[in-house]
């Protein structure tokens, strides 16, 4: 009885989840004024309208070099900050709570002197810039996350290299990053998912049309699309896949990651 | 505390440390200081300065207040909502129970889902006259004919609810974490000793949660707080200023009238109000491991 009731609340819940993205996978396959809940003819034309015209796959590249260009820059350096803050007592160590509470700080404020700052240094308008801002928003949680995946890992391991004669450094190429790999699935997962699915940064960084990124391109088309809901929904449906599939393959290391967040 | 043989050393990780720590200071730090000070600049090119021209502006506009009152139903709505639901999920997520374990990708998928994208589903959800959510209110409000986006109660209501709906997943998570600490011992003697389910999660779960509770709480009010990116998608700020929460006036300010003054104004109140959260947070977290 107990169990029954706990399968039913949890299809409850999943439900619930699911539903909205169920509903746009259908709007996307739907004939255009369709009016049933479920659609009575299935449709690809939505899909193959967007994917023959060649801006789809123009910012789906710029949105690939931003989230892959970002994962480049957060999982290097928050594996080495992680890995101080987790093995020694130094000035950075008091620097720790204040890292977690950076995202709490609403990040829209940067913005508007972001933009000023961007523009100074000469990197306004460029994928660069969105590398950067999206890589200076993820770092605080990665480092965080990577600091307890490294707690994880027994310090005997890496007094047995010191012993060995091992450097400081080839140490955290060879002994601390195999054992630490489980904290890089969970920052590429939570990196990927923050970079790929950010419209903000995006919005207010740059403004070229070569530079638009798959978020900022579905808003601007809700302006021009307006009624087309079909074409808007395949646009949406096709620039979530990437996230979603990333993180079905990975999110076990998210939850991991998440668990020692919590618990540490 | 693990400590390394070499203790004594600065050197190593400070070098370790500075990379992240300077990306941190010049994308957070630097451009925090003129951004603070342009909010004193008075709007156009050859402005005074300082001046609180933006703020008396700002205060003595009855639009802006309501966008401050928006801002705080949207957060007061979105967090109440959540909490319960995520509490009820998680209980259930740690329970382990066998054949279960497929859910948690799905109870996860609203956090994975692109916020635009989202945003855009409920806009259809509660644009058009079949949908299922115009259907709903329909029924709800006994007007036959009501636009839910056309109407400001109504759109709020959608904009709240959206976002409810996507911060679920990260409070759960948080949530299931804090459980997953409890030491099942504790459980066993409680129900040794006759104590119901009830009885041992206002016992047992609850307090030694709270503090992961609180976390989850403030996570989703600082993300609710600063959030422009759902409600400009979802409705724009419309109908006339009707879900134009803070944030939401801050971003058409700033990249729609080119305003920055007003918007760096703005952000002054945003921060301001996340600054109270964080250190509520910090004061939370310091006070639990006192307990502990």
């Amino acid at each position: 009885m107990k169990r029954q009731v706990h399968w039913l609340l949890m299809i409850l819940f999943c439900g619930l989840a699911v539903l909205p993205i169920l509903w746009g996978i259908r709007t996307s396959l739907s004939p255009e004024g369709e009016r049933s809940l479920v659609p009575s003819s299935v449709t690809l034309e939505h899909y193959r309208k967007i994917l023959s015209q060649g801006f789809f796959y123009r910012y789906a590249f710029n949105s690939a070099i931003v989230s892959i260009g970002s994962l480049a820059v957060v999982a290097p350096l928050s594996l080495a900050a992680g890995y101080a803050l987790a093995r020694f007592r130094f000035w950075g160590s008091k620097m720790a709570p204040l890292l977690l509470a950076f995202p709490l700080l609403p990040a829209i404020t940067f913005l508007v002197p972001l933009v000023r700052y961007l523009n100074v240094i000469g990197l306004y308008d460029s994928l660069p810039a969105l590398i950067l801002a999206n890589s200076a928003f993820c770092t605080p949680f990665c480092v965080w996350m990577m600091r307890n995946f490294v707690h994880t890992v027994p310090v005997s391991l890496e007094e047995a290299g010191l012993l060995d004669g091992c450097s400081r450094f080839s140490l955290l190429w060879r002994i601390v990053l195999p054992s630490a790999l489980p904290g890089l699935m969970a920052v590429t997962v939570f990196v990927f998912v923050q970079v790929w699915n950010n419209f903000i940064f995006a919005y207010a960084l740059t403004t070229a049309q070569s530079l638009q990124v798959l978020p900022k391109a579905v808003v601007g088309f809700i302006g021009s699309w307006r009624t087309d809901w079909g074409g808007l929904m395949a646009m949406g449906i096709l620039t979530l896949l990437p996230p979603v599939i990333v993180f079905q393959f990975l999110q076990r290391w998210f939850v991991a990651g998440m668990y020692g967040l919590s618990t540490k | 505390m693990t400590d390394m043989p070499v203790r004594r050393s600065q050197i190593v990780p400070t070098l370790l440390f500075l990379p992240a720590f300077l990306l941190l200071i010049f994308f957070w730090c630097v451009p925090l200081i003129p951004g603070l000070a342009l909010a004193l600049r008075s709007p156009g090119a050859e402005g005074d300065w300082p001046s609180l021209i933006n703020y008396s502006r700002l205060l003595g506009e009855q639009t802006f207040r309501h966008n401050l009152l928006l801002s705080l139903v949207y957060v007061v709505g979105v967090v109440g909502a959540a909490t319960p639901v995520a509490y009820a999920a998680s209980l259930l997520m740690t329970r382990n129970i066998r054949g279960l374990r497929w859910s948690r990708s799905l109870l996860l998928i609203p956090w994975v889902v692109p916020a635009v994208v989202s945003s855009l589903i409920f806009r259809n959800l509660a644009g058009p006259e079949m949908a299922p959510l115009t259907q709903l209110y329909r029924l709800i409000s006994g007007e036959p004919n009501l636009l839910p986006l056309q109407d400001s109660f109504w759109a709020m209501t959608t904009v709240i609810l959206h976002s409810f709906w996507r911060s679920v997943p990260v409070m759960t998570l948080f949530l299931a974490a804090g459980i997953a600490t409890i030491p099942t011992e504790f459980h066993e003697a409680a129900q040794t000793d006759g104590a119901t389910s009830l009885q041992r999660f206002w016992h047992i779960t609850f307090p030694l949660t709270r503090m992961h509770l609180a976390v989850g709480m403030l996570l989703v009010t600082a993300f609710t707080l600063q959030d422009a990116e759902t409600v400009y998608a979802l409705t724009g700020g419309g109908p006339h200023h009707g879900t134009e929460v803070a944030a939401v006036r801050l971003f058409k300010e700033a990249f729609d009238y080119g305003q920055f003054t007003t918007a760096a104004a703005i952000g002054s109140f945003l921060l301001a109000g996340g600054l109270c959260f964080m250190f509520l947070y910090l004061g939370s977290f310091r006070r639990t491991e006192v307990t502990l």
